[in-house]
């Protein structure tokens, strides 16, 4: 098996679906209405940014920011299972989460290892030390 | 590929989280019609919503017998009405189909005995209003 690379075209390729899942679920709560979604929606938005952003900081943290955008689509999905609503529009989003983890778990696991000893080691040198 | 599939805690994640959403799929009961009932009373009780509020937040319906409840969503977001039992939300007398504006569903609610139940929207359960069956 060859090993993924950022910058490689499996890669990149990679990155921008889960770019575009993200703006595509972040999108759907946008159209929902009301505080809650627009800020669930705005939320996916900086998701998506800050995984393309070519700052320093945003690629030395971009192992952190798949981990948190996995919470992230993890709890909307749970906080949907909660609250509801149940129709097309919620089962779509809630499909391109499970996508979006999929992907994003895959990210992890190639260019991040075991994400578990990557936090340890982040808060035994926090950034910047 | 296969190994990232069967070791990543992400992907274990998601199998769950997607069997859970199937599961919850599988149990839609919504209802709503696209076009009004023929034998349809001009007297039915409507609620409208717009500007992710109702127009009215009480609504007064026949207790005992079935009844058509207008719903007429005027705006490009997602709306529906549902009763409930109370504020506990744990007793659903009717589940709306939800529709987005604007457009107009007609609901066959299931008749009522006579009390006060709570209506609301399932996608934005701040809307809210009292149904009084009497």
């Amino acid at each position: 098996m060859k090993t993924l690379r950022p910058t490689s075209p499996a890669g990149l390729l990679l990155r921008a679906v889960i770019v575009g899942l993200t703006l595509a679920t972040g999108w759907i709560h946008l159209t929902l209405g009301g505080p809650l979604f627009t800020l669930n929606g705005v939320g996916y938005g900086v998701a998506a940014l800050a995984m393309v952003l070519p700052l320093a900081i945003a690629i030395r943290l971009r192992w952190l920011i798949r981990l948190g955008l996995i919470g992230y689509a993890a709890i909307a999905i749970v906080a949907w299972f909660v609250m509801g609503p149940r129709y097309d529009i919620a089962y779509l989003a809630k499909a391109i989460e499970i996508a979006l983890i999929i992907l994003l778990a895959i990210e992890v696991h190639a260019y991040d290892g075991n994400p578990v000893g990557r936090i340890r080691r982040a808060v035994r040198r926090p950034v910047g030390a | 590929m296969k190994l990232i599939m069967r070791n990543s805690v992400g992907v274990r994640l998601a199998v769950v989280l997607a069997a859970a959403v199937v599961a919850v799929a599988c149990q839609g009961s919504a209802l709503g019609f696209d076009r009004a009932p023929a034998s349809l009373d001009p007297g039915s009780p409507s609620i409208s919503a717009s500007n992710i509020a109702f127009d009215r937040s009480e609504v007064a319906v026949p207790a005992g017998q079935p009844f058509i409840l207008l719903f007429d969503n005027r705006e490009a977001v997602p709306h529906n009405v549902s009763i409930y039992a109370d504020n506990s939300l744990k007793d659903r007398k009717f589940e709306g189909l939800i529709v987005t504006g604007p457009a107009t569903r007609w609901y066959p609610v299931p008749a009522l005995a006579a009390g006060t139940y709570l209506f609301q929207c399932d996608v934005h359960p701040a809307m809210a209003g009292r149904i009084v069956a009497s």
